[in-house]
Parts: structure tokens; sequence; C-alpha cells
């Protein structure tokens, strides 16, 4: 039963949202809405289990003494940010929108900035011409670099022309390939779980 | 790794580090802007957006995350001023929580900016959980998904939510920093026949040009190149012009590391040799 029912869910969920996709009746489509609003309601659930999970590990480990400092911080905003919300509301002046606009938009981007510094430590030690196609890899990105900053426009005119024919040859053609093959494993693996055939989801290996 | 190679390896680092502040702190702070040359797809979403109908209504999507704001901020400015000044109604939503927030104050100030009537002119239904049902789901009626808007007034009420499905809008433009447009041409274009425009992190910008060749993707505003572009032909100064010269002082010094870091490597194994 433990496995019957999840697999049977699946099956017969899986089916019938496969079918509505194509249906077009007024009864159907209410069928297919009202699918798609508990879709939501189920995923709104799991931002739920999310804070919850959050907030008990986070717990935990001010319990046992591992940087307490940190995790209260953690907790303390987590629990903040929801409270100004429900006090104050969501208006442009209102606490909550002042906190987001003013500490956690900053620090998320701050550290998101951090990325150029290590991008170009990471440039420095990998580009390097060690074989045929590390001298391609390397001549492309050049050619990119210089000619998506404005000075390629001083440098060569053709720059343009070149990064639009890199963009839309050889990176489509490679990007396409890859997204086929994604797209193929996709259908392989939601038939998969469809028909039972997939059952990792359910802890077996 | 001996010792003497990892201080080298260290002091490189610093000095990259170094660099990359310096060059981007020195083109920030001169006064000087370079000037751009639109490329094929800022054209193309400029010309979208001058072709609207005065009075049309457009959804926009801010499916971003607050880490990249400083790159989506100018695009999202340059769209939507675009958008205000052509008198197209905007119906804006958010996939992504953090976008709300950022979306809900960036449309309410240029929506000020531009003298324009929430609710009538533009309006800001909020944040849904789980992409893939909201575009769904948006297909039945957008007061279906979102009966509230942002601030909890009941979207029926709003005279701008007379357009109220897909087929209203004359498309949607994803502000994005990730998959989320993926999402939009997968459920919104196949299903609804929407068209997708994006304005996208550079980052993301390749990823997305198969769309492109392909029909399903409008045009794609990339990244701050992207946002400089599109104000030069608005004819403003705005966050991605200003930031060009930063850019290019960074794409210069890598340009510089890349190659002092290949002679060197070709020294030294030379050196072996």
């Amino acid at each position: 039963m433990r496995k019957f029912l999840p697999i049977s869910v699946s099956f017969v969920f899986g089916v019938l949202m496969f079918a509505l996709w194509f249906e077009d009746s007024e009864s159907r489509s209410m069928l297919h809405f009202t699918l798609i609003d508990y879709w939501q309601i189920i995923f709104a659930f799991g931002l739920l289990v999310g804070v919850v999970s959050f907030i008990s590990v986070a717990s935990r480990k001010i319990s046992r003494g591992e940087e307490p400092f940190y995790n209260g911080v953690l907790i303390f905003g987590a629990l903040l940010m929801p409270t100004l919300a429900m006090i104050d509301g969501l208006q442009p002046n209102s606490y909550f929108q002042w906190m987001f606009e003013n500490v956690q938009a900053p620090m998320q981007s701050s550290v998101f900035a951090l990325l150029a510094f290590f991008v170009a430590s990471a440039a420095f030690r990998g580009f390097r011409a060690r074989n045929a196609q590390s001298i391609i890899l390397l001549l492309v990105a050049l050619i990119v670099i210089i000619g998506r900053a404005p000075m390629g426009e001083f440098v060569w005119g053709g720059f343009d022309e070149l990064i639009q024919w890199i963009r839309d040859f050889p990176s489509t053609s490679a990007k396409r390939a890859v997204l086929i093959g994604i797209g193929l494993g996709s259908v392989t693996t939601s038939l998969r779980v469809i028909f039972g055939v997939e059952r990792t989801y359910l802890g077996e290996r | 790794m001996s010792d003497t190679q990892t201080r080298r390896a260290q002091k490189t680092r610093r000095l990259i580090f170094s660099g990359v502040f310096l060059s981007i702190t020195i083109g920030l702070l001169l006064p000087f802007q370079p000037e751009v040359t639109p490329s094929v797809g800022t054209k193309s979403m400029f010309s979208f957006i001058e072709n609207i109908k005065p009075g049309s209504t457009i959804l926009i999507s801010f499916d971003h995350e607050s880490a990249s704001f400083p790159e989506m901020k100018p695009l999202a400015i340059a769209v939507v001023s675009h958008l205000l000044k052509r008198d197209v109604k905007i119906i804006a939503i958010s996939l992504f929580p953090e976008g709300a927030g950022l979306g809900a104050s960036l449309l309410r100030r240029l929506g000020e900016e531009n003298k324009k009537t929430y609710g009538t002119d533009f309006v800001f239904l909020g944040f849904k959980p789980e992409p893939r049902a909201t575009i769904l789901g948006m297909g039945k009626s957008f007061s279906f998904v979102f009966p509230f808007d942002f601030y909890g007034t009941k979207t029926s009420d709003l005279p701008i939510m007379s357009a109220d499905r897909y087929s209203d809008v004359v498309g949607v433009i994803t502000i994005a920093d990730g998959s989320y447009p993926s999402h939009w041409i997968e459920y919104g274009a196949a299903k609804y026949e929407l068209i997708v425009l994006s304005a996208l992190a550079a980052s993301m910008v390749t990823s997305y040009d198969p769309y492109v060749t392909s029909g399903q993707l409008h045009s794609i505003l990339g990244g701050l190149r992207g946002a400089a572009e599109y104000e030069s032909l608005l004819n403003v100064d705005g966050g991605g012009s200003r930031a060009m010269l930063a850019q290019t002082a960074a794409h210069i010094f890598i340009v510089l590391i890349l190659i002092v870091g290949n002679i060197s490597y070709l020294r030294s194994r030379k050196k072996k040799v």
C-alpha cells in the first residue's frame, strides 16, 4: 500500500494533466484549472515546510552551541520580515519594504558581486592555450569580451557582426543540442514516473 | 604545491582582485560615457514597444532575485519607462518572491514620475508560487490566480483589470536572471500563443538565443550593455549608460590578465621542455 498509493496517484494525475493539456472544452478546462489551483496550494505548503525546517535546523544548531550568533540572526531575520509585513503591510513606505530595499537586497547584491572577482581570477588560471580546443575557446572568449564592451567598436567595426555570427551558429547549435537532450530526458523521466518504473522518489534505489 | 608556489598564487589572486576593484571603481568615478551602438535584439524590443497602440495593455513579469538587482534595475527602468511614455497600460506580476518587492517599488516610482494612476494605468499583482501553475492558471483569467493585488485590493475593482486574459494583452516581458523565460515560452507561448519578450541578465543571453532564432521568443534585451543600448535609443542617461565605462575597464583588465597569464604559461612550458 505504501508504494501502490503514490504510484497510482502519479499515474492518474500524470495521465490526466497530459490529456488535459490538449483539451479546450469548458468542463475539462474547469478540471484542469482546479488541478492547477491545488498544484499551487501544495507548492505553497512546500514553502511552509521549508521555513519550518530552516528554523528547526538553526534552533538545533543554537542548542548545540554551533555558531549561535549567526544562527540567531538567521532566525531573527526569518521571523522579523513576515512580522513586519503583517503589522505594517507591504506599502512602498512600510518597514517591510524599507528592510527589503535597504538591508536584504544590498546584502544579496554584494555577495553576488563578489563573483566578478572570482570570475577574473578563474579566467586567469583557466583560459590557458594548452591545446587546439583551448586556443579556440580562448580566442572566442577574447573576441566576445572585447566586442561586447563599447571599446570593441573603436578597435574594429566588425566585432558586432562576428559576435552575432558566433551566437547564431556555433553557440546556438551547441545550446540547441543540449536543449533537445534535456527535452528528451524530461519526457523519458516523466514517462518512467507515470508508469511507476522510476521509484527513487519513494526512497528506492 | 610548494610553499613558494602557494604564496605566489595568493599574491597573484590579490593582484587580480585589486585590479578588478580599481578598474571598476575608476570606471564608475570618471565622468565619461562611451557610446554604444544598439544591437539587433535591442532594436527589435524597442520597435515592438514603439508599435504598440497607446491604451493597449502589456504583462510584465519580474522574474529575478535581489542578488542580480544592480543588473536588472537599469533594464527594468528602461523598458517600463518606455511603456509608460507610450501610454501602454502595465499589469505586473512576479514569479519570484524577491521580484515582488523590487517590482512593486520600481513600478510605483516610475508610475508617479510619469503621472500615471495606480489601478488605471498600471497595477502590481504580486507574487504567486510555482511559476508553471501560475502561467497556466492565468490562462483562465488573471483574477483567477490573483484575486487581490499586491496591496490587498480586489483585482475585480481595478479598472485596468478589464484586461483579464492573455488575449487582452499584447504580450509579456519577462525581466529575468534565470530559467523563468523558458516557462513563459513553454506554457504561455505554446498553449496561449502569447508573444514573449525578455530582458535578461547578460549571463543568460546565449541560453535563450535558440528560442529567438526559432521564433518562440520575440527578442532579448541583454545585461547592462542592453540597458545602455536601450537608453541610447530613448535618449536618456540611465544606469546602463553610466556603468558602461566601468564594464569597459573591467573587460580591458580581464583581456590583459588573459594575455599575461598565457605568456607566463607559455614561458613556464618552454622552461620545462
